[in-house]
């Protein structure tokens, strides 16, 4: 045995290595899982450093930094985290830097727009970046009309909305529904429509499938409200009065029963008796303020 | 005169293809860039943008590590070796030596651009049939001539090679300065730009004037870097085109044509 492992050292040497290693790789990967659950947000680097020390590589370190700000929000989101102002912050500074290093790069102004606005009501900051967005891609009619989108249907101010979205429609590229959008708005339409259009148009073009996802909730939450609040105008036409509630769309067979709300809620009729909400604010049920975008 | 120089070029050439080296950066750059295949699918909707920023970031980085690697190994082991003695006991001028170096160091980083853009090409095919979706807003001729550009910065940063190696006597000294120059050099119009547009710096008089001596002195190389451009696939106009050509080369002549007068004056220990 003696001869054996005098002649054989090295092997079995590499042998207790082996079975060492295999008993500290789950301890370690045990203390990393706790790295990794702590919930920490992550750093920014300004702009005149981050644009010197890039060198000639600005155009992959503006990827890299919008990798990261994807994957750390969007772990947050996927676990319905609570984020606070200070996960704004960081959205904001960071699409602002990684739009420093390349001003053309517009994945990060709609990412850095669609969080601020759908997921911290940060409208002032979204449309201070889709402004950057315009000075760097004049030609572009989504940036007028991601920031008319913002004023009517966030801020309520349909005459600024319709200015841009009137803006939009006569850059190249511009589809035919803005510029009826933009007339409709001038008469205060629907605004849920106007969101279902606009999400759809930005589901069609995302190809990430975390944030496609979260895109299509919002998107199918919203479609239920226009079924619910046209339902409603079916029932006031008929009955000649407003429902109390979903109920009486179902007791009346309107509808067949009231749709399940993706994010967990209940839908009802607000006290105007037009309008339908959900009482899970379009967050997932257990939120306090996520994202959900 | 150009059969000397043509000898020269292709025995640099050689030597340098006899670097094991450049497996070791060439297998690099090609796993870079076949990474782009898996990163981008973590991205939105700008695929493009990112293949062709990882793809033209692995061509430049494979030139900068054959330009502080094999390039100045190239220079300091003619002198370490003494092998320099063979080649000017030829009848071989110092300044002809001097630009049969460069000519061979251009020939081998213009065949790893060759090789690389053509690797790099496939991928970005590959990429294009894959996400054809996200794959609008591409254009070829904005990438080649993307990496064009970075072929003239190559040319400038290895004459600073060549020059640097010319009045050091060690390839370390050489590598130190020709680092510090690429790195001033890139960012020294980004932080003359921010200095005198930042109202709260206040600079003084001399160091003003300092500032503008570094700018005409060192080499603007960011004027080369065309990636973001490329990327986004921005119209490069064929007289910006011709402007940097003209500037690449007016430089590089400028240090070679110095380190000739430096090398035919150095004695040779």
């Amino acid at each position: 045995m003696i001869g054996f492992i005098k002649k054989n050292n090295h092997l079995v040497c590499l042998f207790f290595l082996l079975i060492l290693f295999g008993f500290l790789w789950p301890l370690l990967s045990q203390f990393r899982k706790k790295f990794s659950d702590i919930s920490y947000i992550p750093y920014t680097t300004p702009s005149a450093i981050s644009k010197v020390i890039s060198l000639e590589f600005k155009g992959i370190v503006s990827d890299f930094f919008f990798l990261k700000m994807i994957t750390s929000i969007g772990d947050k989101v996927g676990k319905h985290e609570n984020l606070s102002k200070r996960h704004a912050d960081y959205i904001y500074q960071s699409s602002d830097i990684i739009t420093d290093l390349d001003p053309y790069f517009w994945d990060a102004y709609v990412l850095g727009d669609m969080t601020l606005s759908w997921g911290f009501s940060d409208i002032e900051r979204a449309n201070a970046l889709l402004i950057k967005a315009g000075k760097n891609r004049p030609d572009d009619f989504r940036i007028p009309y991601y920031i008319g989108f913002n004023y009517f249907y966030f801020l309520k101010d349909n005459v600024s909305g319709a200015k841009y979205l009137m803006k939009a429609s006569r850059l190249p590229g511009c589809p035919s529904f803005i510029p009826s959008l933009a007339a409709r708005l001038f008469a205060k339409a629907h605004e849920i429509r106007a969101a279902i259009v606009f999400l759809d148009e930005m589901l069609k073009k995302t190809q990430n499938q975390q944030i496609a996802k979260q895109l299509s909730t919002r998107l199918k939450a919203l479609v239920i409200v226009d079924f619910l609040e046209s339902k409603i105008v079916e029932y006031n036409t008929r009955f000649g009065k407003q429902p109390r509630n979903l109920l009486e769309l179902v007791e009346r067979k309107i509808i067949k029963g009231i749709p399940e709300d993706p994010y967990g809620g209940q839908f009802y009729i607000a006290s105007d008796g037009k309008r339908v909400f959900t009482t899970s604010r379009l967050r997932h049920v257990g939120d306090n303020q996520n994202t959900g975008m | 005169m150009l059969n000397r120089l043509t000898a020269l070029m292709i025995l640099t050439f050689k030597e340098g293809v006899r670097d094991r080296a450049l497996v070791g950066i060439g297998l690099f750059s090609l796993m870079l860039m076949g990474a782009s295949l898996v990163v981008i699918s973590l991205f939105m909707r700008e695929l493009n943008k990112v293949a062709v920023d990882v793809n033209l970031s692995a061509i430049t980085f494979a030139g900068l590590m054959m330009t502080f690697f094999v390039s100045i190994n190239l220079m300091a082991k003619d002198m370490d070796k003494h092998t320099i003695y063979c080649v000017l006991s030829k009848p071989i001028s110092r300044s002809e030596y001097i630009w049969g170096k460069f000519l061979g160091i251009m020939l081998l980083i213009l065949a790893a651009f060759v090789i690389l853009t053509g690797c790099s090409t496939l991928i970005l095919l590959i990429t294009k049939t894959f996400y054809s979706q996200w794959f609008v807003a591409f254009e070829w001729l904005p990438f080649y001539k993307a990496v064009y550009t970075e072929l003239l910065m190559f040319a400038v940063l290895n004459a600073m090679v060549i020059f640097f190696s010319t009045i050091t006597t060690s390839s370390f000294i050489t590598l130190l300065f020709s680092l510090s120059i690429y790195i001033a050099g890139q960012t020294i119009e980004e932080v003359v730009l921010y200095l005198k547009t930042q109202p709260n710096i206040a600079l003084s008089g001399f160091v003003e004037t300092m500032i503008d001596i570094c700018q005409y002195i060192l080499p603007n190389l960011a004027v080369f870097d065309m990636k973001i451009n490329a990327a986004h696939a921005l119209p490069i106009s064929w007289t910006y085109l011709a402007c940097v050509t003209a500037y690449g080369l007016i430089y590089s002549s400028i240090l070679l044509v110095s380190a000739s007068l430096i090398f035919r004056k150095r004695e040779l220990m």
